[in-house]
């Protein structure tokens, strides 16, 4: 083939590339038939695996089913890693807002409302050692509560004056 | 592969799964060779690479993607192979191992005249840029089409075409180079 013809506006010839592309085919199927014999020693290897695989798959039959069995396992498991990460962080933002009132969960006798929240937050030791409210700090538990600070302090009070449980 | 086949032999058919390994262990064996592999590690990756596919088939959901999702285990076994060798041999150049890969005759039963036309192909491909060698191993080894290529590397298909074609003229242009030097080196030797 001439370079005239081999060449068109500097392109090669598209015959001749086809002509390539041909020869890489016929040099992938040597590649191929290289080793005899080798889908069957593949397949050996993995029909086994397959009916392995399928037999446990039945179990849950549907290929979404499952993945959505497993995002909702690692959702749950994601949600109780966090809500225990936040609990362990919340007790330190309570401790540092509360300054020296060391809060922890309390075994709490049932009571409800504003003060079931105070208990919580303040110490039960500290509240029944402090008898006339000078170790507690009202304004930490304010910015906790949400509380005004006379409501807070009376609260506490009445809290305090029944030994921190009614 | 059609959907039906592979849903089938996900669930456990195994003439479904005998037409898979057909279909694609030659394939997957030619690109693990293309790649520098000798025949007995190419072949125990396309082994170990269906023993993969065939426990997480279950939970492939074809979306007419299963050969760029099969070959893409195929090169990654590879490579995390020749990683851990890295890790046990001496370094071995880019060069090297191209030049090895070239020299490798082809090991089919068939020998003949065919088979130098065949070594001097693969030692040109051999020669390629690694991009340009992408294109053409996916291409005639994987035996994958462009839009399947197109897929398999996240390109569009016009790219793709562009590359294999200028791909195709530089092998081209390494094997004419070949031939006259050949040519050179026997007129001289005359």
């Amino acid at each position: 083939m001439s370079d005239q013809h081999d060449h068109l506006h500097g392109l090669p010839d598209e015959a001749a590339l086809r002509a390539l592309a041909s020869r890489l085919d016929a040099s992938g199927r040597a590649f191929a038939a290289e080793r005899s014999g080798l889908a069957d020693r593949v397949l050996a290897a993995s029909a086994p695996v397959v009916s392995a695989s399928a037999v446990t798959a039945s179990s849950l039959p549907f290929p979404s089913f499952r993945r959505w069995g497993l995002a909702a396992a690692a959702a749950v498991a994601l949600v109780g890693s966090v809500a225990v990460y936040l609990v362990g962080q919340g007790s330190t933002v309570d401790r540092t807002a509360a300054g020296v009132l060391a809060v922890r969960a309390p075994e709490l006798a049932p009571i409800g409302g504003s003060e079931a929240l105070l208990v919580a937050l303040i110490d039960e030791d500290t509240a029944l050692h402090a008898a006339d409210g000078s170790g507690l700090d009202a304004g930490a538990v304010v910015l906790m509560s949400g509380r005004s600070v006379d409501d807070v302090t009376v609260e506490l009070e009445e809290l305090l004056s029944a030994g921190g449980r009614r | 592969m059609s959907a039906e086949t592979l849903a089938l032999a996900a669930r456990g058919d195994a003439a479904a799964w005998k037409s898979i390994v057909g279909e694609y262990s030659g394939r997957v064996y030619g690109l693990l060779r293309s790649q520098g592999a000798n025949p007995e590690l190419a072949e125990e990756v396309t082994q170990s690479v269906f023993c993969t596919v065939a426990a997480k088939l279950a939970d492939y959901e074809d979306a007419g993607r299963f050969e760029s999702w099969l070959f893409r285990i195929a090169m990654n076994r590879l490579r995390d192979d020749a990683r851990r060798k890295r890790r046990h041999a001496k370094p071995v150049g880019e060069g090297e191992v191209l030049e090895g890969l070239a020299a490798a005759a082809p090991a089919g039963p068939a020998r003949g005249a065919g088979d130098e036309e065949l070594t001097a192909l693969r030692s040109a491909v051999a020669r390629l840029s690694e991009t340009d060698r992408e294109v053409i191993d996916l291409r005639h080894i994987a035996g994958m089409s462009f839009k399947q290529m197109s897929e398999h590397l996240g390109e569009p298909l016009g790219t793709l075409l562009a590359r294999h074609h200028r791909a195709l003229a530089k092998l081209r242009a390494l094997l004419e180079g070949s031939a006259a030097d050949s040519r050179a080196e026997e007129a001289r030797k005359a």
